[in-house]
């Protein structure tokens, strides 16, 4: 991966949150670091899937690209654009062509507006093109012309996350995040939303950040992987190498954590069963089975094999 | 068994004449969409239907005796000693305002009264007048004022012993704790805890692990197996799921619109899949398998239970649908070990549903 084929790089992204304690919280006794020094490139027209738990931070990472919560440091260069350094009218120009999907549609859609206003909201132009171009988007997205005089509740909830979808395309975006879109949804139902967005890939060219903590979701939507763990990347490479030969003991948690993956059972092995935030060293190394006095030293993102990223000491020797 | 709610002018029914048998130290799965009823098909065995439903028709046999018998008492004597639910959000299933080891302290206090109390009498009338009795007051208050457990030493080393049984591995220190202090899988392993306290012959777990991460899932799903060859109880591990039970089910129960599709031993639910149903959501799981295709959906969305198709309810999506699954309801058909409701199967055997 070179950086000429990204179309949105994030350098050194961090950001953390003061944790409140006391009466009232008003004592900031500690900070909580949500993304940790973050880098990481999104290839044009593929999908970049973000795995990890909850509390891993994945979520932050992708509201911090779009600039929903501003990071404290790092950069966000997008089409050769920075876009930490703009505000306002500027900032939303330049963000036009990036969109989100939430998790949870029931939420993510005002019930009281039509699908007709929905779609057309965030759009600036002249009424009549919108009301072609929402016709034609919701198309392709597998719905008919006649849902767009019906309000949300009308609908099931795939059906509602397709509209949500067809909001987001209604800007032509180049880059999407997509926050587990399809965790809401029955399992039929999930398939049919992740070839919607695999089919829309391949008609527009969009680039997508796919965050989920479903290791097999991500193996089935992306190009490449990266793996969070408490805020920080602990591997990334293309789909095929971490599935086949993952590198992380982490990732070869969550791999055989899969259900009915059969992968061995080296989630069980892990050591405490209670995340304990651990601010130097390897993060993940009270719940490693492997780890040792070396841990408490910083492990580095190295580069394992041919642009395959590890962070751990032993990723040279561990047999996973 | 039968249920149905009531909703405005109609009803809806929930569950039409499913059937099941759990057996001792076996896992049973249910599975299905939203819809399927199988959530509906748990409360209705606890005896928790919500106050617009009601059983319409059949009869669930614990021990050899009727449950849904006019007396309550029944009803009550075996929701305590005989089965125990695990539900799928701990959070809002434990008691906020009480230490975790208080609350295990409850469920084994309730388990010793009913055994003391079937030996003699009246369940209900003992746990009454217990509850009543300054007893139990004092016991209640001190645990809740003094926000510590005041305990025998023998029931606290049974919290300490169960809590250690479903992995935790701090167990003394948890039981100080209050819900909110422990992470979902944490919580949701008290939740087993709780239930294993009543030692249940019949442990219902209503989606044990949606609301858990993967790593978690993969440890409490393990748990569950463990307890159930340890102990020899019988589970329902509900899920919309098929990955899910697929790692622990003994059994596979599918349903549709409040209907069972099929019903098979679990390796011949994923060796050889007989409804077209079953297909589409085996096809469904994502795996990893890295030469894997794109995967083919299972068309169109659940319809509204309120309005069920005529004939074979899953006939509007089914892809090996005929005209005959839309005017006649399949019966079920026995093949090997699996019953199967579906017309593409032979008639060559019927049984009573």
């Amino acid at each position: 991966m070179s950086l000429e084929d990204c179309i949105l790089t994030v350098t050194d992204l961090t950001k953390s949150y003061p944790q409140k304690s006391g009466l009232f919280g008003i004592r900031k006794s500690s900070l909580l670091t949500a993304v940790d020094h973050v880098s990481l490139g999104f290839v044009k027209s593929k999908t970049t899937a973000v795995v990890g738990e909850s509390g891993s931070g994945k979520t932050t990472l992708g509201e911090c690209i779009l600039l929903l919560t501003s990071p404290d440091s790092g950069s966000i260069v997008y089409n050769g654009l920075n876009l930490t350094g703009l505000k306002g009218k500027e900032l939303n120009n330049a963000r036009r062509s990036m969109q989100i999907v939430f998790q949870d549609p029931n939420s993510s859609l005002n019930p009281r507006m039509k699908v007709r206003d929905t779609l057309s909201e965030p759009v600036i132009e002249s009424q009549t093109s919108v009301q072609e171009l929402a016709v034609r988007v919701l198309e392709s997205v597998g719905l008919s012309s006649d849902a767009l005089d019906r309000y949300p509740h009308e609908f099931s909830t795939g059906q509602r996350q397709r509209i949500a979808i067809a909001r987001a395309l209604m800007n032509n975006p180049n880059f999407m995040v997509l926050d587990e879109p399809t965790s809401a949804l029955d399992v039929s139902i999930q398939l049919q939303v992740l070839n919607l967005f695999r089919d829309l890939q391949v008609k527009y060219g969009i680039t997508y950040m796919f965050i989920t903590h479903n290791l097999a979701v991500a193996k089935y939507t992306s190009h490449f992987i990266a793996v969070l763990f408490s805020g920080r990347i602990v591997e990334y490479s293309s789909t095929r190498d971490i599935i086949e030969r993952p590198r992380h003991p982490y990732t070869s948690a969550l791999l055989s954590s899969i259900p009915g993956s059969h992968k061995g059972e080296h989630v069980l092995h892990e050591k405490t069963e209670e995340p304990i935030p651990v601010y130097a060293g390897c993060r993940y190394r009270l719940r490693c089975p492997f780890a040792t006095e070396k841990c408490q030293e910083e492990p580095l993102l190295l580069d394992a094999s041919g642009g395959h990223l590890v962070r751990c000491h032993y990723y040279a020797d561990l047999k996973l | 068994m039968s249920v149905e709610y009531a909703t405005g002018k109609k009803s809806v029914q929930a569950l039409k004449k499913v059937s099941l048998r759990m057996h001792k130290g076996k896992i049973l799965g249910v599975v299905g969409e939203s819809g399927s009823g199988k959530s509906t098909l748990g409360l209705a065995i606890m005896g928790l239907l919500p106050s617009n439903g009601r059983v319409s028709a059949g009869k669930i046999t614990f021990r050899g005796r009727n449950v849904l018998s006019p007396d309550q008492s029944r009803l009550e004597s075996i929701r305590g000693t005989g089965v125990s639910m695990i539900f799928q959000e701990p959070l809002s299933s434990l008691n906020p305002v009480y230490r975790v080891g208080y609350q295990i302290a409850e469920a084994i206090k309730a388990r010793e009264l009913r055994q003391e109390a079937s030996a003699t009498s009246n369940v209900n009338q003992r746990l009454f007048d217990y509850r009543s009795s300054a007893n139990y007051s004092r016991w209640r208050k001190f645990s809740s004022l003094f926000m510590r457990i005041k305990v025998s030493s023998e029931i606290r080393k049974e919290i300490l012993d169960l809590l250690r049984a479903v992995r935790i591995t701090d167990a003394a220190n948890v039981i100080e704790k209050y819900p909110h202090e422990l992470s979902g899988g944490m919580r949701q392993r008290v939740m087993i805890a709780m239930a294993l306290a009543q030692r249940p012959d019949v442990l219902i777990a209503d989606e044990p692990t949606t609301a858990l991460d993967v790593t978690t899932q993969a440890k409490v799903l393990a748990l569950i197996k463990g307890l159930t060859r340890e102990y020899g109880t019988a589970v329902m591990l509900i899920s919309h799921d098929l990955a899910v039970v697929s790692e622990v089910a003994d059994y596979v129960q599918v349903m549709y619109l409040g209907e069972v599709m099929e019903h098979s031993p679990s390796f011949k639910i994923f060796n050889d899949p007989l409804h077209p149903y079953t297909v589409g959501l085996l096809g469904s799981i994502l795996g990893t398998y890295v030469d894997e295709q794109q995967l083919e959906p299972i068309l169109g969305s659940v319809p509204d239970p309120a309005n069920p198709p005529a004939g074979c309810t899953f006939h509007t999506r089914c892809p090996r649908a005929f005209e005959k699954c839309k005017l006649v309801h399949p019966s079920p058909t026995v093949i090997d070990k699996s019953v199967v409701f579906c017309h593409l199967f032979g008639k060559e055997t019927y049984i009573e549903s």
